[in-house]
């Protein structure tokens, strides 16, 4: 089974993260692949990017700019119900890609 | 998680109002600590909550679990909508017509919890439904059987 660490992003770190974070573990574990989170503040993110311990980031709060080293992708579409769709298909890429490097 | 005592229908001005109203309750019934208000206001200014969803703005404004005592979620319906910041996009304003505040003092534990919130908002029909009916207590016994089906 493929496992990936996900880096979940929202503005207090706690709420919304932990609301999308379930969302994604749920979805993907019904393609067969095991994610793992952590929740953290838009502020933590970078420092935490660049541990190297995540293999992408999903975020409900704008990050600050900069090169994270790692997909960065916009959760709000599993809040809203907008562009959830486009929003597993980008993970659903992104894991792809991952899994051929 | 939904009480009575926590579901609201009015006219309040700005965000700001509807948020210290709910806050005031969350504080005297016990719920919250008495900086909670300020500390959701304040954080609302730097991470606004606001949603768009394709039936309606809806807002989800919370804070840190240090000031949660017990949990619950406040529902405000907005008779006349209040202006919002997107959380989306910070810099644009929303008119929203429902706030859920949430009292969340264990993220995990109310994991369920959050994401029959996610559902709520998503169900367009349930949320017409919801901002049209007039009573309160109608708007509370809809909101419990929407969460035990979901």
């Amino acid at each position: 089974m493929k496992k990936f660490n996900v880096l979940s992003v929202c503005g207090s770190g706690t709420v919304t993260s932990s609301m999308v974070a379930g969302n994604l573990k749920e979805t993907m574990a019904e393609d067969g692949v095991t994610i793992t989170t952590t929740e953290a503040r838009p502020t933590e993110a970078m420092q935490l990017a660049q541990g190297g311990n995540f293999d992408f980031i999903i975020h409900t709060s704008p990050l600050p700019a900069g090169d994270y080293g790692v997909p960065v992708i916009n959760a709000t579409g599993l809040l809203t119900g907008f562009g959830e769709d486009e929003f597993f298909d980008e993970v659903r890429e992104t894991i792809k890609k991952l899994s051929d490097n | 998680m939904f009480e009575r005592q926590h579901i609201v229908k009015g006219n309040f001005g700005s965000f700001q109002e509807a948020i210290k109203y709910a806050g005031e309750q969350l504080t005297k019934n016990g719920y919250v600590s008495e900086d909670f208000t300020l500390a959701v206001l304040k954080r609302e200014e730097t991470y606004p909550t606001a949603l768009p969803t394709s039936s309606m703005n809806v807002a989800i404004p919370h804070t840190e679990a240090e000031y949660v005592k017990k949990a619950t979620v406040f529902v405000i319906i907005l008779e006349d909508t209040v202006k919002m910041n997107s959380m989306i996009d910070p810099d644009s304003k929303l008119d929203v017509s429902v706030m859920f505040l949430l009292a969340i003092n264990n993220p995990d534990g109310q994991l369920e919890t959050l994401k029959k919130i996610m559902k709520i908002i998503q169900d367009d029909s349930f949320m017409l439904q919801l901002y049209s009916e007039e009573n309160e207590e109608q708007i509370f016994e809809m909101l419990n059987s929407k969460i035990e089906k979901e």
